[in-house]
């Protein structure tokens, strides 16, 4: 893994979804920066980050905050901030989205489109395929 | 009337007397013209009278076969329709008047009476019997208008009931003598009493009431009903009164009920199937996400042994809690239909030394600290065994998950509580040191599984259905904060047991 890798931090409260995050991100050449139970530990992560992640991808459903509230407290802590939803729940699509997520994955999902839909979170949409 | 010739029957033995009385008619009939016929006792009388219709009958009540009151009653009761004018004499006025009592419309004292008032006295007695019909007619019409009615119809004055119909006794299974002979407000549920009284002494005095409103009545098994009444002020017998008709809707009122609570129900059942159906989702979305992502993975990459073990044995695990999910769905199903009673008696170093092997096999990268407070309890018999244990598992899975850092600190506790008034019930605390439950959230606790919560994790793992579990088996599931007031220092789960007989 070389340092230009992109670094991705998950807020993820499922542990099979961080250990298949992390086996997807070694095959499409990510890094996961680190990762977070919950929306209350999301932020205090955040907070205390020493270097920007690329990517922050976020579930909606969590203990505690839900993940749109999340991404709300991180997008004040830095507007600039990219976060792409990955959630099974559809009715998340439009609050998140309507709320500054960058994207919306849909579980269940195939590791192409959710390699494609970080990619597209990063790079933004004119770079898809490069 | 006057066109028509008026044929009057005269009954009278006295030839004498009968001739003055033709006399009379002749003198007193300017106007009228009278179509006479004799008779000179009662037989002969009732013979004409069959052959014969007749507007009038001239009776003298002393014949030779037939004396006083006896003459009336027999010719009126063959003929009620004939109006009777009794012939009498002076000395024997009180029958006469007696027999105004008897059917006759009048009576004249032969000898003392003028021609013209004897005519005036026939044609009156034609048009007061008329008239006497027709007011009976009328009243038969209206008397089997009332007894007829659908409707209880009853009449009030002086606080008691001056007339009621057949349906007023069918509906209060008191006789007529019953209800008429005591105050009405007895009738009335005692909740309803004072209001309905009320409302019936206004309406009396002329005071603005309702005139349509609904109460109780008491019937004479001791049932209530409901009635619809409608009441009005009328005069009865020359005093104020009040006309009251009650319609019976008990039925209807338990048919509207019946209604409400099936529709309640079923709105509730789809609710909860809703909740369920998205919890169930959500789960098995989860569940599939990492099996198909797994899988595909294989299918692009079949050659690495190391990732065909490592990515099919991730496929077995979600296989795992697939069946697991759907074992704890039909666990709830059965517990919710079979309600166990069977008394399982559960070790508690066993289970909780198999729950802490489970939960390090499955959180690996957790250090995990318990430490346990189990007094002098042993073991609990409860219901329902293989459920409780369930639930200690999901309560445990939930604590660790939801911990934050590697590092697990869990404080488990049992005791015995023995509650004044209440059965012994089996007490055990589990405390986590982790993300805690905010209070919004805490408060959907204790509703069952009926959580339409979208903050929580699927139905299979989760703490609503753990409730749901424990409610089932008679005990309780509650959920608090470890330091009470400060849900982010962790959160503490009572579960309580109702102990084993």
């Amino acid at each position: 893994m070389s340092d230009t890798a992109p670094s991705i931090f998950v807020v993820e409260d499922e542990k099979s979804f961080v250990e298949l995050y992390d086996e997807i991100f070694k095959f499409a050449g990510f890094q996961l920066a680190d990762w977070a139970f919950s929306g209350e530990e999301a932020v205090e992560k955040y907070r205390a980050r020493t270097k920007d992640p690329d990517l922050i991808i976020m579930d909606h459903r969590l203990p505690g905050m839900n993940g749109v509230e999340t991404m709300l407290q991180i997008i004040q802590m830095n507007p600039l901030a990219k976060i792409l939803f990955v959630s099974a729940d559809e009715h998340a699509r439009a609050l998140s989205l309507g709320n500054g997520a960058v994207g919306f994955l849909k579980k269940p999902f195939l590791p192409d489109a959710f390699i494609r839909s970080v990619k597209e979170g990063i790079f933004g949409r004119a770079e898809r395929g490069g | 009337m006057s066109d028509d010739a008026i044929r009057l029957l005269i009954v009278e033995d006295n030839p004498a007397d009968a001739r003055l009385v033709l006399e009379m008619l002749k003198e007193g009939s300017k106007t009228v013209r009278f179509d006479v016929a004799m008779a000179d006792s009662l037989a002969s009388a009732l013979e004409h009278l069959r052959g014969v219709n007749c507007n009038a009958i001239l009776l003298d009540l002393g014949l030779p076969d037939s004396q006083s009151l006896d003459t009336l009653r027999s010719v009126h009761s063959e003929h009620p329709e004939i109006p009777i004018v009794v012939l009498t004499v002076l000395d024997d006025e009180e029958s006469a008047v007696k027999a105004l009592g008897g059917g006759a419309q009048d009576y004249i004292i032969k000898g003392r009476t003028e021609s013209v008032v004897l005519v005036r006295s026939i044609r009156y007695a034609i048009e007061r019997k008329r008239v006497a019909d027709a007011l009976v007619e009328s009243e038969k019409k209206y008397r089997l208008l009332v007894d007829s009615a659908a409707e209880s119809i009853m009449v009030a004055q002086d606080g008691m009931l001056r007339l009621v119909n057949p349906t007023t006794v069918t509906m209060t299974g008191f006789s007529e003598q019953e209800l008429t002979s005591k105050p009405f407000s007895s009738l009335i549920h005692p909740d309803d009493r004072a209001m309905v009284v009320e409302r019936y002494q206004k309406r009396i005095r002329g005071e603005a009431v309702p005139n349509q409103y609904a109460f109780r009545v008491l019937t004479k098994d001791g049932s209530t009903k409901w009635v619809d009444i409608s009441a009005i002020s009328i005069e009865w017998e020359g005093r104020p009164a009040t006309l009251n008709f009650l319609t019976d809707t008990t039925e209807r009122k338990r048919a509207e009920e019946e209604l409400r609570s099936m529709t309640t129900d079923a709105l509730e059942s789809a609710q909860k199937a809703e909740a369920y159906f998205d919890f169930l989702a959500h789960d098995i979305a989860n569940i599939l996400s990492p099996m198909i992502a797994y899988a595909d993975m294989l299918k692009v990459r079949p050659n690495n042994p190391e990732q065909v073990i490592k990515f099919s044995s991730k496929i077995l695990e979600q296989g795992q809690r697939a069946s697991s999910l759907i074992s704890n769905l039909r666990r709830l199903e059965g517990i919710e239909k079979t309600h166990p009673n069977e008394i399982d008696t559960i070790d508690l170093r066993t289970l909780f030394s198999s729950l802490e092997d489970s939960i390090r096999s499955d959180f690996p990268k957790k250090d995990i600290t318990i430490s346990y407070g189990l007094q002098d309890v042993q073991s609990m018999n409860v219901k329902g065994g293989e459920w409780v244990e369930n639930v200690f598992k999901c309560v445990y899975d939930n604590a660790v998950r939801y911990s934050t850092g590697s590092a697990v600190k869990l404080e488990v506790s049992a005791s015995l509580l023995q509650q004044e008034g209440k059965k012994p019930c089996w007490q055990i605390e589990i405390s986590d040191y982790g993300l805690g439950i905010p209070d919004n959230v805490k408060s959907h606790f204790g509703e069952s599984i009926n959580v339409a919560d979208r903050e929580f994790k699927g139905v299979a793992s989760s703490l609503p259905f753990c409730c749901s579990m424990i409610k089932c088996l008679g005990g309780e599931l509650l959920v608090q904060d470890r330091i009470p007031g400060d849900h982010k220092q962790g959160t503490r789960i009572i579960i309580r047991l109702p102990k084993g007989e």
